[in-house]
């Protein structure tokens, strides 16, 4: 059988299919989770995650913190789904989550038997003995909401980054009326809304704007701002601000899976988020069918579904009695309306009249004491607030509250916005505000639409101007609808103390009016800890819907005003946003760039296994080489001494440094001279950080008088042309030097091995055979070779008789195969290593930002003298201390142990004092043993000192002992070949 | 976000390429007529192409290097100017056209803004360095070569979507 077509504004005709917990539902197009199942009669959505009770749907928003879904199947599931925003489509599959095995029969919820054992700091004191371990599995295992995903089937999150001059957020009366008082004064306007539909509260309340029907000025005010180009965001909101950039995030349809990030760098923002309604406290407030009063009013007016059969209504402010007049309209019996004001206060006559006449009893100055009911409302208890002892159940299906409004202000007190309590508006509203921001309408306590509209349209043109446009917005648009609410404080009804652990302020964690007291009894008055210790406002809802509800509770257990009180900090993101959406682009192989060298394909098509270094990426070793990096490693490095092999080095950062004062600042930079090198020459330089600490090395080849290329370590490049740049901007006072990276204009590669110069003679041909038999160590020759420019410098970073061939990326494929062709295979950076750490070269691992020239054994660079930059602080004290480190070579005490990188030094008789630590060891093929570099306090550097080299975690201890840094060819004989 | 069918990223073949720096800027009275001398100028060839750029305060490309712009760079060097730098090989250019051009891009930046009041700008789009500009019914492209894999790989993404 089904059920006859529901009319509202948002829902259509056609039927939709749908299953909850295994049953199929029908809804219709355009019904929301909630809506449709509201419609079916369904009142049990889930249950809590702490004490597994029963709950309804408690709103019609996103800050729903009870009807809370789970879509789809294990393991791709998507949980804590809020079923008030998500629209349903054909076939989908939801469940309820925090139950098992059933939601009506769920073996935790025994828990709640004790629920006077577990209120605030329950898991703090309990579980600490004989361990937390004992009951972590058993907690973990009934902890968290809903089931994790153990897979994906998520689309890409897309991103977009736009600029505008005014930002609107909220597309209510507030929002609408500043976006168009700003687009006519002609500002490029963006309007978010996060409904699917834009106008707020105007869905539902009557009201007459500009002389027409209120939602009939909706849809002209949206023409009016399509036609002036005013992009409109709906199902968009605005989650976040950060450094002038606002982060707008939309999911259509309420499910992640086809997110967008937009990323809004607005000139003003218009903060018009409107507010959220709120509960009252009282006994077992947490039944299926309590509802806020507004959310009832929504499902009525946007899905035709109604919320209860027969309702009571509790309020403290006079906008119930139209909503009670609106809903009876809509075929919902009003039971009773319960208003906690007395009967002077409340100043709706003709509503009042209207609702006796219909039978609905109208009780001032009383309260609802308690929700009846096993699984869900059956009634509710009600008494004079003068009286409460003289109770009365009236019958009822639901209980509709509504507390009054907090203003949505997040955005507005997010980077330098304050916030004041006003009394009026029982909330906090924004105040001082940064020159840029504006906050509007309901987020800045106006309840009435006339003042909403007012305030907006002139919040609207104020940051029209601001961001520069001088166009008439026209006059502000006059409305006419629900009266100012009247709202007088209450928030929470009496109880005895015993109730006071069902009188629920933050349901989706469980907290209530005896867990504050308790807090409050335990010492934590300050509202910040008091959300720490019971978990007030955390998760999903942030203390939207019960965090003023708690602070207002804990004022009156203080006795202390509320608005010394405050709330918790109001902390991004506004209302969640999944993990993926946060990433955006940047996932899998997206994360970050890879930087890749013009080789990189050929390395990737033989065989290379490729590291990351920096964002470079780098070959490790070639497997054709062996069945690891170690094996091949050594066969590569192996390769190298006894013929010769050639690597990639065009990850090398290059700097061009041009014009007259190039040298002079290259002095300034280094350690040594620049101005001394000749042209055709290049030198092995090191630059000092400004407190004498070495910041990194490399060869300096001069080019030209006035032109030098500086190379810096992979890793290092940016980083030091943005100290040079630094330098000269900040620092040198003249002006004739450029500074140019050319990292990627030239390829580099590196030829090595005793065969090295043979080979290479024989790629490049006649007109190089002068040049190579005369280039000296540091000599380089600049040519061509194919065509395309070509240096060769004679260098070297493995102890062999090596170049490094500098050419364009566009012959740099063709020169590798040349060289490979000769006879000279490639290697990785496995094999780089060996060579080095077996000539005691350098790399980060030494030059890690904590060693200076001293450490590092550079005294001779040091004596030079020369005046430059971090030179001041070489003299200090501390830099010449017995327990500074210093550089030392490591070898087995019995020439067989090994020792990794990262293992502690220490003296075999006192263990438990570091002296230093491994920064570097290989397995070295041409000395048969393990060999290392290491920093270690010089008290213990002298050569032959016995250490023990400890790594419990992997290898346990090694007695070493020190040796000099060069291991091998100390003369350097094969070098200079 | 899918960009419609007719959006398309071309990998241009990189020629030479030239850099040029100022010693100091504001600039001198060396830049003539002819230097696009505000930052974000360009100076374009008779068939519209870019010629040279004001891509960052005081630093210009010239990714076609022809004989007047050659001409116009040589006569600031001669006066002390600045310095020319061969960069063969830095930049990897690329062109991307049609409709959704725009909407790409704005995965990463909105080049709209990044271009207001200016032809061209220094940008990091999908985390690669890049200078930008716009042409007839698309954008100008060079990328630092090292990233312009990276780069095709996210504009890929957004265009297969």
């Amino acid at each position: 059988m089904s059920a006859p077509t529901r009319r509202g504004s948002r829902v259509r005709e056609e039927t939709v299919r749908f299953t909850f917990d295994g049953r199929e539902y029908l809804g219709q197009r355009g019904d929301t989770a909630a809506s449709a199942l509201l419609a079916a009669g369904v009142r049990r959505f889930g249950r809590s995650v702490k004490y597994r009770r029963l709950r309804g749907v408690l709103t019609a928003s996103a800050e729903e913190p009870n009807a809370l879904l789970t879509v789809g199947r294990t393991p791709a599931v998507i949980p804590n789904v809020v079923a008030p925003q998500l629209e349903i489509v054909e076939g989908l599959e939801l469940r309820s989550q925090n139950r098992w095995p059933s939601l009506d029969l769920d073996v935790a919820s025994l828990l709640q038997a004790g629920g006077g054992f577990f209120g605030a700091g329950f898991y703090y004191k309990t579980f600490i003995w004989p361990s937390w371990r004992t009951y972590e599995s058993m907690i973990r295992s009934l902890a968290g909401l809903g089931e994790a995903p153990r897979a994906s089937e998520l689309g890409e999150v897309a991103v977009e980054h736009l600029h505008c001059d005014v930002l609107v957020a909220g597309a209510g009366p507030a929002g609408l009326a500043a976006a168009r008082a700003a687009a006519r004064a002609g500002a490029r306007v963006v309007l978010c809304e996060r409904d699917p539909a834009c106008g707020g509260e105007l869905e539902f309340e009557t009201g007459r704007i500009d002389g027409r029907e209120a939602r009939d000025w909706v849809g002209s005010v949206l023409a009016e701002l399509k036609s002036l180009g005013v992009r409109v965001l709906t199902g968009t909101t605005l989650v976040a601000a950060s450094g002038g950039e606002m982060i707008a995030h939309a999911e259509p349809g309420g499910l992640p899976g086809r997110n967008t990030m937009h990323k809004i760098v607005p000139r003003t923002l218009v903060v018009a988020m409107g507010a959220v309604e709120r509960p009252i406290a009282f006994t077992a407030n947490d039944l299926p069918g309590v509802m806020l009063l507004g959310a009832a009013e929504r499902y009525l007016a946007c899905y035709g579904a109604r919320a209860a059969a027969s309702a009571v209504i509790f309020a403290n402010h006079d906008r119930a009695y139209p909503a009670a007049l609106r809903l009876a309209d809509g075929g919902i019996r009003i039971a009773a309306l319960v208003d906690t004001r007395a009967e002077p206060e409340i100043g709706v006559p003709a509503a009042r009249d209207a609702l006796r006449l219909a039978g609905v009893r109208c009780l001032a100055a009383h309260a609802v004491l308690a929700a009846h009911g096993g699984r869900q409302v059956s009634g509710a208890t009600i008494a004079p607030l003068a009286d409460p002892a003289r109770p009365m159940t009236i019958a009822c299906d639901a209980i509709l509250v509504s507390g009054g409004w907090s203003p949505a202000l997040h955005a507005g007190v997010q980077e330098g916005g304050q916030r004041e309590f006003d009394p009026l508006a029982g909330g906090f509203v924004a105040r001082a505000q940064p020159e840029w921001r504006f906050v509007a309408g309901a987020a800045n306590g106006a309840l009435e639409l006339g003042a909403v509209l007012v305030d907006a349209h002139a919040a609207g043109e104020r940051a029209a101007r601001r961001a520069g446009a001088s166009g008439s917005a026209g006059r502000a648009p006059a409305g006419e609808g629900d009266a100012a609410p009247g709202w007088r404080p209450f928030w929470r009804s009496p109880a005895p103390r015993a109730d006071e652990k069902r009188q629920f302020i933050d349901w989706q964690n469980d907290v209530t009016v005896a867990d504050i007291r308790q807090s409050l009894a335990e010492g934590f008055r300050d509202i910040e800890h008091l959300k720490r210790y019971t978990a007030l406002g955390f998760g999903g809802d942030q203390g939207r819907l019960g965090g003023l509800l708690g602070a207002a509770v804990l004022a009156e257990l203080r006795g202390e005003p509320l608005a010394e009180v405050g709330t918790s900090r109001l902390r991004p993101p506004f209302h969640p946003v999944t993990m993926r959406s946060l990433a955006g682009l940047r996932a899998g192989a997206a994360l970050r760039p890879a930087r890749c060298t013009p080789l990189h394909a050929w390395h990737e098509s033989h065989g290379a296994v490729l590291e990351s270094m920096g964002l470079w990426m780098r070959p490790r070793y070639y497997r054709a080489n062996g069945v690891d990096s170690f094996a091949a490693g050594i066969a590569e490095a192996r390769r190298v001494r006894e013929s010769g092999g050639i690597a990639d080095g065009s990850t090398l950062g290059k700097i061009e440094v041009a014009g007259p004062e190039a040298a002079a600042f290259l002095d300034a930079m280094y350690l040594t001279r620049a101005s001394t090198i000749k042209p055709g020459r290049a030198k092995y330089m090191v630059n000092l950080r400004e407190d004498g600490l070495v910041l990194d090395d490399g060869l300096v080849l001069r080019v030209a008088d006035d032109r030098f290329i500086a190379t810096t370590s992979s890793g290092h490049g940016l980083h030091m042309l943005s100290h040079f740049e630094h330098y000269r901007d900040a620092e040198w006072g003249g002006r004739g030097v450029t500074l140019t990276d050319v990292t990627e204009a030239w390829a580099a590669i590196v030829v090595a091995g005793p065969r090295s110069r043979d080979a290479l003679g024989a790629v490049l041909g006649a007109p190089w055979q002068v040049p190579l038999a005369a280039l000296r160590h540091m000599d380089f020759a600049r040519g061509s070779y194919a065509g395309h420019d070509l240096t060769v410098l004679r260098a070297s970073f493995s102890g062999e008789l090596a170049f490094e061939l500098h050419c364009r990326p566009a012959i740099a494929l063709a020169l590798w195969e040349a060289l490979i062709a000769a006879g000279l295979p490639p290697y990785g950076l496995e094999a780089l290593d060996i060579l080095r750490v077996e000539k005691g070269y350098l790399t980060t691992a030494e030059i890690n930002g904590q060693t200076t020239p001293y450490d590092l054994g550079m005294e001779s660079l040091v004596k030079l003298g020369n005046p430059c930059v971090g030179r001041e602080l070489l003299g200090r004290e501390a830099f010449h201390e017995p327990s500074r480190p210093r550089l030392v070579g490591l070898r087995a005490a019995d020439g067989r142990g090994r020792f990794l990188a990262g293992a502690q030094l220490v003296v075999p008789d006192a263990p438990s004092r570091p002296l230093g630590h491994v920064t570097s060891t290989v397995y070295s093929p041409a000395l048969g043993e393990w060999i290392g570099l290491a920093l270690v306090a010089r008290s213990h550097a002298a050569d032959g000192t016995p250490l023990l080299a400890r790594d419990p975690v992997r290898d346990g201890d090694v007695t070493v002992r020190v040796v000099p840094t060069v291991h091998f060819d100390p003369s350097a004989e094969r070098m200079k070949a | 976000m899918s960009a419609p069918a007719t959006c398309r990223l071309e990998r241009r073949s990189a020629g030479p390429l030239l850099e040029f720096a100022a010693f100091g800027f504001p600039l001198g009275g060396a830049f003539v007529v002819g230097w696009p001398a505000a930052p974000g100028a360009v100076r374009h060839e008779p068939d519209g192409r870019p010629a040279l750029l004001h891509f960052a305060p005081a630093r210009w490309l010239a990714p076609a290097a022809e004989a007047d712009v050659r001409a116009l760079i040589a006569a600031a060097i001669e006066a002390g100017a600045g310095v020319a730098v061969d960069v063969e090989g830095k930049w990897q250019p690329f062109e991307l056209h049609g409709d959704g051009a725009d909407r790409v891009l704005a995965a990463t930046l909105d080049v709209g803004a990044a271009l207001e009041g200016r032809e061209c700008a220094a940008v990091t789009l999908f985390d690669c360095p890049a200078v930008v500009t716009r042409l007839p019914g698309g954008y100008a492209i060079w990328i630092r070569a090292s990233y312009a894999q990276h780069f095709e790989a996210s504009v890929g993404r957004l265009l297969r979507g």
